[in-house]
């Protein structure tokens, strides 16, 4: 083959190649804009703060790394992670945003939003929406079976489902609710220890405890955040 | 994580490439106090390579725009990607700092 023929087919396929991984990096990126866009909507008719979202991701992740999990599962729990309570966009308003004493039937129908929000995802092939899957269905699944919507106990739990549902009960803890105040840090710890073995599968709990510090600074980050934000709300 | 700093006439341009997070944190601060400490007086940072930021990197950026406008200093961050955008939106951060979608336009705000 004439030289300069090799170098044109060279350039061509180096410039097809590009073009591919453009638009690869492009759909990635609109993908997980799409995600925290979503998550965003739930959020809001649940009037908990987006920091939740990033907060359950951040946590999510550091169990994840403290499991050893491959760097792919890792991601995959970052970017999921903060879907875990999309179901709720389908569960009414006045329900979600009821302060308190819901009857048994809205009880019901409020525990639906895990099965719901699995049901965006049923089927799909990519891994990333599986795992939203399963951090959706099983995030409230407890180790020792008293959790819902299945009553799944042990390792019936997906690996996703038992590190979001970790993180989930660990910043509902720590954050202020219209019903409670937000416990503080060391409390939250405790709590979560003295459900190892009950609420949470024990090696998740462990994971956790191996990575305090950082876990203490991504909750001081959270708390950092809220006070500019509120300081701002305040000046304006 | 990366940053190139570039001088335009009187404002310092940061490029950061690759993710501010937990791990890349601890090196960025190093690098936001010295800036603080040289008193700059109009800090660009361009984020269009920065793929995600999670909390720590939030409130990292928020601490270092205080701690400029303390040293009676301004910063401005242009050219957030979609993806980062969106987490900058959820946790209201954009409503706190100065953000441009462009640098030039970031660029003109300081003129």
């Amino acid at each position: 083959m004439e030289k300069s023929r090799y170098f044109e087919y060279e350039k061509r396929i180096r410039e097809a190649y590009e073009k591919l991984k453009q638009s690869y990096l492009e759909v990635k990126d609109s993908y997980t804009e799409m995600i925290f866009r979503l998550a965003l909507v739930a959020e809001y008719k649940d009037e908990t703060t987006g920091t939740h979202l990033v907060r359950i991701a951040d946590y999510s992740t550091e169990i994840a790394r403290g499991l050893n999990l491959p760097e792919k599962d890792i991601e995959y729990i970052k970017y999921a992670s903060p879907m875990h309570d999309i179901g709720k966009l389908i569960i009414p308003e006045e329900i979600l945003k009821k302060p308190s004493g819901l009857t048994p039937e809205e009880r019901e129908l409020m525990k639906q939003h895990a099965k719901l929000g699995a049901d965006i995802f049923q089927g799909s092939r990519s891994p990333l929406l599986k795992a939203a899957r399963d951090i959706c269905l099983m995030h409230h699944e407890r180790h020792d079976g008293t959790g819902y919507p299945e009553g799944l106990k042990g390792d019936q739990i997906s690996l996703y489902g038992k590190i979001v549902a970790l993180a989930d009960v660990f910043d509902a803890l720590t954050s202020v609710r219209p019903y409670k105040e937000a416990f503080e840090f060391d409390d939250a710890v405790a709590l979560i220890k003295d459900q190892s073995g009950k609420h949470f599968d024990p090696k998740i709990v462990k994971a956790f405890l191996e990575r305090l510090n950082r876990i203490r600074d991504i909750w001081q980050a959270g708390k950092d955040i809220e006070q500019f934000v509120s300081e701002k709300d305040n000046e304006s | 994580m990366e940053l190139r700093r570039e001088e335009k006439n009187d404002i310092t341009i940061c490029y950061i490439v690759g993710e501010i997070n937990i791990n890349t944190v601890p090196d960025l601060k190093v690098i936001f106090n010295g800036i603080i400490e040289e008193k700059l007086e109009k800090v660009l940072l361009n984020l269009e390579e920065v793929e995600y930021i999670d909390s720590l990197g939030l409130a990292t950026l928020l601490f270092f725009d205080k701690g400029l406008k303390a040293a009676s200093g301004k910063m401005i961050i242009s050219n957030i990607i979609p993806k980062v955008g969106s987490i900058f939106k959820i946790t209201k951060v954009d409503q706190v700092l100065t953000i441009f979608e462009a640098e030039e336009e970031a660029l003109k705000h300081f003129e």
